[in-house]
C-alpha cells in the first residue's frame, strides 16, 4: 500500500531531521509541511499559520510562561536553597535522600499546575542546581524529574482531563477526583524506585545526608515555611474562588516576587534576569509547541491516527486484549504526538469501542492519562525530555535513557490500574454516593 | 474526485456533528465518490474560532461554525443570539428564513456559500439560587462571554463575570460564577447539576450552527454536483432541526432526572426579560444598519 | 569583511532588542492576568483581558525566538554533532543551518501572509474586543522574520567565518552550564 510507504517516508524524514540536529521546532515544522503536502492538495502554509497562531495565542496556555517565570524567580532567591536546607533533615534517613524532593516537589506542584512542562520546568529550576551541588548522579536527577513531571497531568487540575471530559461527555469534577489516588500511587512508585535505588547503589551511602535531630527537623520545617506558604497561596486562590486555575499562575509570580523581596534577594538585576530567563525558556517551548501543533494538524489531514484506531476497532478484541492493544497504540502514537493531540485525534473512534466493551469512562480517562503521560518522556517527540534538555544541556539520548525506568514504572501503574480499577473509581463513587 | 476535509468544533457524539457526519456520507454516496467529505470532529483539525477563517481562505473546503460567534465579522450574524427576540423553535425557524437571504449575501461577500443551518436547543437561565423576577438577578455573578451577554447582565443588574468555556465547571464549583444563560445541552455536557440547582426554560434565544463551503471551491463544481449537494444539505437541515426539537425535551428530562429544578420562568420574570429583549433588539438595530432592519422587518411581517 | 562584522553586530543588537520587547510582553502578560483577577474581585467586567493575555504570550514567544536561538537555548538533538569531528562535523553543521534557514524562511513567509490576509479581510477576533487580528499578528510575523534572519545570519557566519554565532550543543554539556547563562 502506498499509504504505508508514505508513512514510512514521513517518519524517516522526522528521524533524519531530528537526528542530524536540526532545531526541534523547525524539524517538526519542516516534516509536517512535507507530510501534509503528500497527503492533501490543500495549501499547506496558510493552514500551518492559522494553527500556529491559534496555539501560540491561546488563553489556556498563558499559565505556562507565568509558572516558568515563577520558577526563575524562586531559583534566584534564597527560597530554593531554603527548600533544600529544610528538606535535608526531613529526608536524610530515607534511602535515596534528596532525590525524593524531585518527586514530592512535582507532586505538590502538580496540584497547582495543569501541565507537565510547567511542572518539570518549575521544580527542575530549583532542584537541579542543588542536587548537582550535592553530587547526586545526573541520571537519577533527570530521570526522576522527567517521570514525576508527568504527575502534572494526573493530579488535578489537569488540562488533558478537561479535554477528555468534554470530548466523551463525562464529569470533569469526577475525573479530577479520580486522578488523585492514581497520582499519589504513581508518586509512590517513583519514590519507591528512588528508595530501592538508594539501598542497592554501592556509593549511595556517600550521599546519605547526616542524621538529624528533632531540633534540626523543626528548624527544617521553618525553612520550608515560605515555599509551603507560596503553594498554599496559589492553591488557595483557586479553591477560594478568587482565581481560575489558569489565573492562579500569576499569584505564583506575585507571591514569589513578594517572598524574594522580603528576603532581600529581589534586586533590579535579579528581576530582569528572571524575566529574561523565563522569556527564553518560554520561547524555546513555544517554538516546539508551534511545531507540534502543526504536526498534529498534518496528522489530522493524513488521517493516520484515526486509520490505526479504526484498524484496532476492526479486530473485535476482548476487553483485556483491547486495553493491551490500546496501550501499545497510544505508546506508539505518543512517540510522535503530545498526549492532548493523541486524545483529540483518536477519541471519535476509540470512545464507542471502549463504551461498547463496558468500561467505566471515568476509569478509562485516568487510564488514558497515565498512558499518554508516557508520551511526555518517549523520544523523539517528548516534551519533558525537551524541557530537561533545555535545562541541563544534556543530550536527548542521555535524558531519554535516564527516563526509561520511569517509563517502566508507568507501565506498571497501568497494570495496577487494570488489576485494581478501584484505585481510580473509589473516590468518584464516594462523591456520587453522598 | 475531490476530498473535502470538514473541521467540526464539537465532539463526535454531539448531534450537530452527527448530522454533519450523515451529510458527509450522503454527499459522498450521492456523488458516487466524486466529492468525498471527511469530517474531523472535536476541533481535531481546526479549533472552533479558526474554522471560518480556514474555510474562507480555502484551507478547509467546508466547515461548521456557531454563526453568532462571527458577529464581529458582521452584526447580522448575531441576530439569532438576540435575547428574547425569537423564543421557540418555530420562531427561530421564522427568524432563520427572514435572515437567510441577507446572511447568504454577506457570507458570499466573505468568500463562502451557506449550505445549511441547524439550531441549538433554546437557551435557559442557570442559577444556583431561585429566580422569580429579574430583580432577583441583582448582584448575581453572571457568566458573560461576549459583548451581548455582558450587556444582558448589565440590564439584569447582574455582575458580568468573564469565564472561559474550559473553566466553567470549576468556576461554578468555587463560586466564581453563580449564573449563566445557556442551552440544556451545555448543562448536560458539563454535568452542571453537580454545582447548579435551577434551570429556567426562558427560551432566551436559539443560536445556530451553519455549514459553509468555500465559494471558489463551490463555483468550481458542475451544476449537477451542486444540485446534489444542495439537496443533501436540505435533508441534513431538516434532520438537524428535528433532532434539536427532540433533544431539547430530552435534555430537560435529563436535567430533572439528575436532581435539578427545571421550570418555566414566572410571568414576572418573563415580562422583565421581554423588556430587556426590546432594549437589546433596538440597540442591535442601531449597529446593524440596513441589513439588520431588513431582517427584523421580514421577521416581524 | 569590516562591513560584514558591522552588519553582524547590528543584527545581534536587533535580536537583543526584540528579546527585551518579548520580556516586556511577558511582564505585560502577568499584568493582564492579574488585572483579570482584580477586576473580577471588583465586579468590573473587562472582556478583552483574556484575549490580550493570549496576544501578549504570542508576542513574547515569537519576539524572543532569535535571541533565544543565539543564546544557544533553542534546543536540538546533539547526539550526532557531539560525536563528529573535522569535515564531517562541518558538513552536518552546515546542513542543519541550511535546513533551518530554509524552514524558518518558509515559516516566516506564511506568518507574514497570515497577518497580511487578516489585514486584507479585515478579520476580527470573536471576543468582546473585536480586535483587528492583523494587529496582534504583526509582532508574531516580525518575530518569525527575525528568527529567519538569525538563521540566515548564522549560516553565512558558518560559511564565511567557519563557525556560527550560536552556542553549540556540546559546549552546553557538563555540570557547569545549566542552560542558565544569565545566572552563571
Ligand atoms: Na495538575
Ligand atoms: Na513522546
Amino acid at each position: 500500500m502506498s499509504g504505508v510507504w508514505l508513512t514510512a517516508a514521513f517518519l524517516g524524514l522526522l528521524f533524519l531531521f531530528l537526528g542530524t540536529g536540526v532545531w526541534i521546532g523547525l524539524s517538526l515544522i519542516g516534516v509536517s509541511a512535507f507530510g501534509m503536502a503528500l497527503f492533501t492538495p490543500r495549501p499547506v502554509g496558510d493552514a500551518m499559520a492559522i494553527t500556529v497562531w491559534g496555539m501560540s495565542s491561546s488563553w489556556t496556555l498563558t499559565a505556562l510562561p507565568l509558572f516558568i517565570w515563577m520558577g526563575e524567580i524562586l531559583f534566584r532567591s534564597k527560597l530554593s536553597e531554603n527548600l533544600f536546607r529544610g528538606l535535608t533533615p526531613l529526608m536524610s534517613r530515607l534511602p535515596g535522600g534528596l532525590l525524593h524532593v524531585n518527586v514530592a516537589g512535582c507532586a505538590i506542584f502538580a496540584a497547582i499546575s495543569g501541565s507537565s512542562a510547567a511542572t518539570v520546568a518549575t521544580v527542575g529550576k530549583m532542584s537541579i542546581p542543588e542536587l548537582r551541588r550535592r553530587r547526586y548522579p545526573e541520571r537519577m536527577i533527570v530521570g526522576t524529574l522527567a517521570g514525576a513531571g508527568t504527575l502534572g497531568l494526573l493530579i488535578p487540575p489537569s488540562i488533558i482531563l478537561i479535554i477528555y471530559g468534554v470530548t466523551v461527555n463525562e464529569s470533569i469534577a469526577q475525573l479530577f477526583i479520580a486522578g488523585v489516588l492514581p497520582g499519589i500511587m504513581l508518586a509512590g512508585l517513583f519514590m519507591g524506585y528512588v528508595a530501592i535505588w538508594g539501598l542497592l547503589t554501592r556509593n549511595a551511602g556517600a550521599l546519605e545526608e547526616t542524621r538529624a535531630s528533632w531540633q534540626e527537623k523543626l528548624s527544617g520545617l521553618w525553612q520550608l515555611a515560605p515555599v509551603l506558604l507560596l503553594i498554599v497561596f496559589v492553591i488557595g486562590s483557586i479553591y477560594a474562588g478568587i482565581a481560575t486555575a489558569t489565573e492562579a499562575a500569576v499569584f505564583g509570580v506575585a507571591g514569589a516576587l513578594a517572598l524574594s523581596a522580603l528576603q532581600g534577594s529581589l534586586t533590579r538585576k535579579s528581576f530582569m534576569d528572571s524575566l529574561l530567563g523565563a522569556t527564553r525558556t518560554a520561547s524555546m517551548i513555544a517554538l516546539i509547541l508551534a511545531g507540534s501543533a502543526f504536526l498534529s494538524l498534518a496528522m489530522g489531514f493524513t488521517g493516520l491516527p484515526r486509520a490505526l484506531a479504526t484498524t484496532i476497532a476492526g479486530w473485535e478484541l476482548s476487553p483485556i486484549a483491547l486495553i493491551v492493544a490500546l496501550t501499545v497504540f497510544y505508546i506508539v502514537l505518543g512517540c510522535f504526538l503530545d498526549g492532548i493531540s493523541a486524545v483529540v485525534l483518536t477519541m471519535a473512534v476509540i470512545e464507542p469501542l471502549v463504551r461498547s466493551s463496558g468500561f467505566d469512562m471515568i476509569w478509562f480517562g485516568i487510564y488514558l492519562v497515565v498512558v499518554v503521560e508516557m508520551a511526555q518522556i518517549t523520544p523523539p517527540v517528548g516534551f519533558n525530555l525537551f524541557v530537561l534538555q533545555g535545562m541541563t544541556g544534556r543530550d536527548m539520548a542521555f535524558i531519554a535513557r535516564a527516563a526509561a525506568p520511569m517509563f517502566v514504572l508507568m507501565v506498571l501503574a497501568v497494570a495496577l490500574l487494570v488489576a485494581f480499577p478501584d484505585i481510580a473509581t473509589f473516590l468518584p463513587r464516594q462523591m456520587m454516593g453522598r | 474526485a475531490q476530498r473535502w476535509d470538514m473541521p467540526l468544533a464539537y465532539p463526535a457524539t454531539n448531534y450537530h456533528s452527527e448530522t454533519a457526519a450523515e451529510f458527509a456520507r450522503a454527499v459522498t454516496e450521492a456523488t458516487g465518490g466524486e466529492i468525498e467529505i471527511v469530517t474531523h470532529p472535536g476541533g481535531s483539525l481546526f479549533k472552533g474560532d479558526e474554522i471560518f477563517r480556514a474555510v474562507r481562505t480555502g484551507q478547509a473546503p467546508i466547515g461548521e461554525r456557531l454563526v453568532s460567534a462571527m458577529s464581529n465579522e458582521d452584526p447580522v450574524f448575531g441576530v439569532d443570539a438576540l435575547p428574547f427576540l425569537a423564543t421557540s423553535f418555530d420562531e427561530a425557524w421564522k427568524l432563520y428564513q427572514a435572515s437567510k437571504p441577507i446572511m447568504e449575501k454577506v457570507l458570499e461577500e466573505k468568500g463562502t456559500k451557506l449550505l445549511y443551518a441547524v439550531a441549538w436547543p433554546p437557551q435557559g437561565l442557570y442559577s444556583v439560587k431561585p429566580i422569580a423576577r429579574v430583580e432577583d438577578m441583582a448582584g448575581v455573578k453572571f457568566r458573560a462571554y461576549n459583548a451581548a451577554t455582558e450587556r444582558l447582565a448589565e440590564l439584569m443588574g447582574a455582575v458580568p463575570t468573564k469565564i472561559e468555556a474550559a473553566e466553567l465547571g470549576q468556576a461554578f464549583a468555587t463560586g466564581v460564577a453563580e449564573s449563566m444563560i445557556s442551552s440544556g445541552a451545555t448543562g448536560y455536557d458539563m454535568k452542571i447539576w453537580e454545582y447548579v440547582k435551577y434551570w429556567y426554560d426562558t427560551q432566551a434565544w436559539l443560536p445556530k450552527n451553519i455549514v459553509i463551503v468555500n465559494l471558489e471551491t463551490w463555483n468550481g463544481l458542475d451544476e449537477k454536483t451542486r444540485a446534489i449537494i444542495l439537496e443533501e444539505a436540505a435533508k441534513a437541515e431538516k434532520a438537524g432541526w428535528d433532532r434539536a426539537r427532540e433533544l431539547s425535551d430530552w435534555y430537560k428530562a435529563e436535567l430533572t432526572r439528575n436532581g435539578m429544578i427545571v421550570e418555566p420562568p414566572s410571568e414576572q420574570l418573563k415580562a422583565g426579560f421581554a423588556a430587556i429583549g426590546e432594549t437589546m433588539t433596538a440597540e442591535w438595530l442601531a449597529t446593524a444598519g440596513q441589513n439588520g432592519k431588513a431582517v427584523i422587518d421580514a421577521y416581524r411581517k | 569583511m569590516a562591513v560584514f562584522r558591522r552588519l553582524g553586530r547590528a543584527l545581534d543588537g536587533l535580536y537583543l532588542v526584540a528579546g527585551y520587547l518579548a520580556a516586556a510582553c511577558l511582564a505585560g502578560l502577568g499584568c493582564l492576568v492579574l488585572a483579570s483577577v482584580v477586576t473580577r474581585l471588583m465586579s468590573v467586567y473587562v472582556g478583552w483581558l483574556g484575549e490580550y493575555a493570549g496576544y501578549a504570550m504570542a508576542a513574547a514567544s515569537f519576539l524572543a525566538f532569535a535571541h533565544t536561538l543565539r543564546s544557544g537555548e533553542q534546543i536540538r538533538v546533539g547526539i550526532l554533532l557531539g560525536r563528529l569531528e573535522g569535515v564531517a562535523r562541518r558538513v552536518v553543521q552546515l546542513w542543519c543551518l541550511l535546513a533551518a534557514t530554509a524552514i524558518s524562511c518558509w515559516f516566516a513567509w506564511y506568518m507574514v501572509r497570515l497577518a497580511m490576509t487578516s489585514y486584507r479581510f479585515g478579520d476580527r477576533s470573536e471576543g468582546t474586543a473585536a480586535t483587528l487580528l492583523w494587529i496582534p499578528q504583526t509582532p508574531v510575523a516580525v518575530g518569525a522574520v527575525i528568527l529567519a534572519v538569525a538563521f540566515a545570519h548564522s549560516l553565512i557566519e558558518a560559511i564565511v567565518l567557519g563557525r556560527s554565532g550560536i552556542s553549540e550543543p556540546e559546549e552546553q554539556g557538563g555540570e557547569t552550564a545549566t542552560g542558565d547563562k544569565a545566572a552563571g
